[in-house]
């Protein structure tokens, strides 16, 4: 092998774009763990579920009451509370919360945060429920 | 905001003569097309010139498809087998049945399972039509099977290049920014070469950036589509490029230095502390991983520290715990590969290899900086890039990393001029906001996708669990396509994991898995055990030997599609420009008794009674909100689900009809989203810390199925691994036989198509044997002759050979996919070689991290005798 050739150029100038990401940021706080609950209020809660998760039950929707700030979490465990948690093992992952692929609408909005209260100003709400799988590949 | 300018078609036209708007999908480039129709018949097929998706241009795959639509030999009617014994080749006895006795005994098949377990009903689907995978996508979740599949074309494709594509790039692929790029290093792909994902538009780009100069270099067994227009090609050992790459990366850490230290501590995980065993420091409060903030001279929070004052070298002591930043110990690790090992694996020139490298650290111009459109963004014009070629192979994952770590080095990603993930960032259609997305950081402040292709993204990854999926993709948690559908193995593993059911039914969507997985006699029985069949089609194929009611299928010109190029990271060009939503229309009606295959999902639905199910998915795998949801018990044609889609996302006033007239509307890309990375405060892996751990846990759940995990393809650093072929010393075996994407055909329907067969036949490749010449004459062999390939497990195949010098030595190169021996595709039949004869199905040839199965196999080479 010869000489190294010396390959770097004399200033960077694209240093200080490389780290603008994170000056730009607004919170450089570490990560806020999950709320807890502390309201008192309730929200009536329909639950519609659909494809494999329909096999869980013929109730249809499944009515719940829960805590005005209830997310989707709570939800989930209400209805292993009900159903057998057994049931809803195949949506739950200790490292996301609700795998993604459980698809969860809120009066037929996406709600993709499982720790996001699911009602901000207390009204009943449906809530649906379905399991995705995408055709991955190719 | 930006106006969506609809481009207005001017081909004026007299009554019965028309110019309508639709989309390609000879292969899943997903061209946008103009189809003449005169009198009822499309005539001519073109590309769309206002689209951004193929630019108006057309390859001889799309202007040919006249031929497929046309083909006297399409299925047409639907039938039902009444011999009920099958095998290959063995006649099924086809009926023709009408439409409802097809569907009334498909839905009380479909009723019956999903009373029992929905699981039982398998699902597998062609890649060809892939954009057509939305009304699957509501079928398979609306009954309730999570089994679904893409056959050869998804278990052989990309299994690695999408999971690895994804953390590093947050996009389904990689290319290189053609505009920009000065220097590009291709390993196993072809882009902007041949087919594929947005092929046209890739062409134009590729061939444009080699007229203004751009330098392209192939790493490749064969000197095919992509080399023969390199600047330089450096002929490979088959299944070593990992060894190449890794060498190279060693090259510019630890004896050039051309390193960009900014980009590492920014935008990797380099700076995260590792201890001493091989997991991140953690912060105790908080739980983040930790760095070391030279500045302070204490460890922090990766998400307190500045980036600018991270360590990316040296050790330090974290409350008792000794420990070093990643990218320190991957640059120690790199040490083992040097340029004289990596020629040993290879057979690439060690003065080769340190002068590519050397090339590549001087073009990727580290520190530089360009304006576009006023914006001053990060410049690096040089791209490593792979893709099919690479990474069909047992050590798929790290194969790609290899390759995609030697950008990471340089900073060389999705900047000016780099290497890019197809589309990662898109801020939405301009009038609605809608289908936006965007990068973003996840936990450890590791890089999420914006959008993908499926509902399971590459990062976070799911806890393994015992798996209760076929493809045992639930244990196997960065798996995707699996083999396990079809495998001898499969059988036993799901006994040994009581899976709670068996895969009963198949529903088919033009895969033809006897050709597209591995050897015929394999796929035929695991094919033979389900109690029954139903396929949508275009042709009795090889496939159709085992199916008990075929579907005719209207084809591309018969169906509606209202996102043939998004999610935007599959097939839609890269780079500054426009972008492009068009759509497929049907444009002529159909021949026979044809449907479109959407309205019959719908149908079936409604017969097996999960209509409501159903919608409930097309609302979700659409997102239709608002006036535009489905109602749940209503049934739908698709062209009105159709019409919801693009009312929901461009507004009221461009629904079906408005895209029906005018085909496509086009907006321009901006420099933030194009070159997204300096905006995204986000990293990507280039220490896997989650691997040996996640392997662990895999190991304590299959070894009790006897499934041994080998945990050294579950390093957190990357690694060369030998393939099965690698490790063959039988005397003999001295060719290593791989497959690769002829441009002129697309998996294996295309093969039927008249033209395109009249120009393979004029090609001398596409239906023979490659070898090189002096290795070739050294054993006595002529051009043109017959001869053998043999495994060492006794699989043969045999086909004519071509003596060329471009290709590696020890390299035989075939085109995929042809071979046919289906009655039912005259055209095809006895053409080229079926090369995945040759392939086994089992674990010692599956990548155990993402579930690839390895293509290349070492054979000994036997003069055949002539029939």
């Amino acid at each position: 092998m010869g000489e190294t050739p010396d390959l770097k150029i004399s200033e960077d100038r694209s240093a200080v774009l490389w780290y603008s990401a994170e000056r730009n940021a607004a919170d450089k706080s570490a990560k806020s763990v999950d709320p807890k609950n502390t309201a008192v209020a309730t929200i009536s809660i329909d639950v519609l579920l659909f494809g494999l998760l329909s096999a869980i039950t013929t109730e249809s929707p499944i009515s719940l009451s829960l805590p005005d700030m209830a997310t989707p979490m709570d939800v989930v465990a209400a209805l292993e509370d009900r159903f057998g948690a057994d049931s809803f093992a195949q949506i739950k992952d200790p490292n996301v919360g609700i795998l993604p692929c459980c698809r969860l609408f809120v009066d037929g909005e996406p709600l993709e945060d499982p720790y996001a209260p699911i009602s901000s100003d207390g009204a009943a709400v449906t809530v649906e429920m379905i399991i995705l799988k995408g055709f991955e590949g190719g | 905001m930006n106006e969506i300018k609809p481009p207005r078609i001017v081909k004026t036209a007299p009554e019965g003569d028309e110019w309508i708007p639709s989309t390609c999908n000879l292969c899943y480039g997903t061209c946008s097309i103009l189809v003449h129709k005169v009198d009822g018949v499309a005539v001519k097929i073109e590309g769309n010139p206002k689209s951004t998706v193929g630019k108006g241009r057309l390859c001889g795959k799309g202007v040919s498809g006249l031929m497929t639509h046309y083909d006297p030999n399409r299925v047409r009617v639907p039938m039902r087998r009444t011999n009920p014994e099958k095998g290959i080749g063995i006649d099924p006895g086809w009926e023709e049945i009408s439409w409802d006795e097809a569907l009334d005994e498909i839905a009380g098949r479909l009723k019956k399972i999903r009373a029992d377990d929905p699981r039982k009903l398998s699902i597998q689907r062609t890649t060809t039509v892939y954009t057509m995978g939305l009304p699957w996508a509501a079928f398979a979740p609306g009954f309730g099977t999570t089994n679904v599949s893409e056959g050869g074309g998804g278990l052989h494709c990309g299994n690695s290049a999408h999971q690895v594509s994804g953390l590093l790039h947050a996009s389904w692929g990689v290319l290189p920014d053609f505009q920009y790029c000065n220097y590009t290093l291709y390993f196993g792909a072809s882009k902007g070469h041949a087919a594929g994902h947005n092929s046209n538009s890739n062409m134009a780009q590729a061939a444009d950036a080699r007229e203004r100069g751009m330098k392209m270099v192939v790493v490749d067994p064969m000197c095919n589509f992509a080399a023969a227009k390199a600047n330089e090609w450096v002929p490979i050992r088959v299944g070593t490029d990992a060894a190449l790459a890794l060498a190279m990366c060693n090259v510019l850490a630890n004896e050039l230095g051309t390193l960009d230290e900014p980009y590492l501590k920014a935008k990797t995980n380099g700076p995260y502390l590792i201890g001493p065993d091989g997991a991140y420091v953690r912060d105790v409060e908080s739980n983040e991983p930790l760095v070391w903030d030279s500045k302070a001279g204490s460890a922090k929070p990766h998400n307190v520290a500045d980036s600018e004052d991270m360590a990316l070298e040296g050790e330090f002591d974290v409350d008792g715990v000794i420990c070093q930043p990643a990218f320190a110990l991957l640059k120690e690790h790199l040490k083992k590969y040097s340029p004289e090992y990596a020629e040993e694996i290879t057979t690439v020139p060690v003065e080769n290899i340190r002068r590519i490298s050397e090339e590549f650290a001087r073009e990727a111009r580290i520190g530089s900086t360009i304006v576009i459109d006023g914006i001053t963004l990060p410049y690096r014009p040089a791209a490593a890039i792979a893709f099919r070629g690479l990474q069909g192979h047992r050590n798929a994952t790290f194969n790609f990393l290899a390759v995609l770590l030697l950008n990471q080095l340089v900073g060389a990603a999705d900047v000016v001029g780099s290497c890019h993930g197809f589309n990662s960032s898109f801020d939405g259609i301009p009038e609605t906001g809608r289908m936006g997305y965007k990068p973003k950081a996840g936990p450890d402040g590791l890089m999420e996708v914006g959008t993908w292709m499926a509902y399971d993204p590459p990062y976070p990854r799911p806890e393994p669990k015992k798996p209760e999926e076929m493809g045992l993709q639930d244990l196997f948690v960065m798996g995707m396509t699996s083999p396990f559908f079809n495998s001898e193995e499969g059988e036993e593993l799901w006994e040994k994991f009581d899976m709670p059911y068996r895969p009963e039914m198949l529903i088919n969507y033009g895969a033809n898995i006897m050709m597209s997985i591995a050897n015929k006699d394999l796929i035929a029985e695991s094919l033979k055990k389900l109690d029954f069949i139903a396929s949508f089609d275009l042709f009795m194929n090889e496939t159709s030997d085992f199916v008990d009611i075929i579907l005719p299928d209207r084809g591309y010109l018969g169906c509606y599609n209202t996102r043939p190029n998004t999610p935007y990271i599959f097939s839609h060009p890269a780079g500054m420009g426009d972008w492009s939503w068009a759509i497929q229309q049907p444009v002529v009606e159909p021949e026979g008794e044809e449907r479109i295959f959407a309205d019959v999902l719908i149908d079936l639905a409604d017969r097996a009674d999960f209509l409501s199910d159903i919608n409930a998915a097309f609302n979700a795998v659409f997102d239709l909100r608002g006036e535009y949801r489905l109602q749940s018990d209503r049934k739908y044609s698709y062209e009105e689900v159709c019409d919801a889609d693009l009312k929901n996302n461009f507004g009221p006033k461009r629904g079906l009809e408005f895209f029906k007239k005018e085909g496509v509307v086009t907006w321009p890309k901006t420099p933030e989203e194009v070159y997204w990375r300096p905006f995204t405060d986000a990293r990507v892996p280039i220490y896997w810390e989650w691997m040996p751990d996640l392997g662990k846990k895999i190991q304590a759940i299959s070894g009790s199925a006897g499934l041994d995990v080998p945990m050294e393809y579950y390093s957190a650093l990357v690694e060369y691994l030998p393939c099965v072929s690698h490790k063959c010393d039988h005397d003999g075996f001295d060719f290593y036989t791989f497959y690769y994407r002829d441009t002129l055909h697309t998996n294996s329907f295309t093969m039927e198509n008249a033209w395109l067969d009249e120009a393979a036949q004029l090609d001398p490749y596409s239906y023979n044997i490659a070898m090189n010449t002096a290795s070739g004459l050294n054993r006595g062999l002529e051009d043109g002759d017959m001869i053998w390939l043999e495994t060492e497990r006794g699989r043969k195949i045999k086909g004519r050979v071509h003596l060329t010098q471009a290709i590696h030595p020890e390299g035989l190169g075939i085109a995929a996919l042809c071979g046919h021996w289906a009655k039912g595709m005259p055209v095809a039949k006895g053409k080229g070689i079926f090369y995945n004869e040759l392939l086994e199905l089992d674990w010692d040839y599956v990548n155990p991290v993402n579930l690839t199965l390895d293509l290349c196999s070492k054979v000994k080479v036997t003069r055949a005798e002539e029939c």
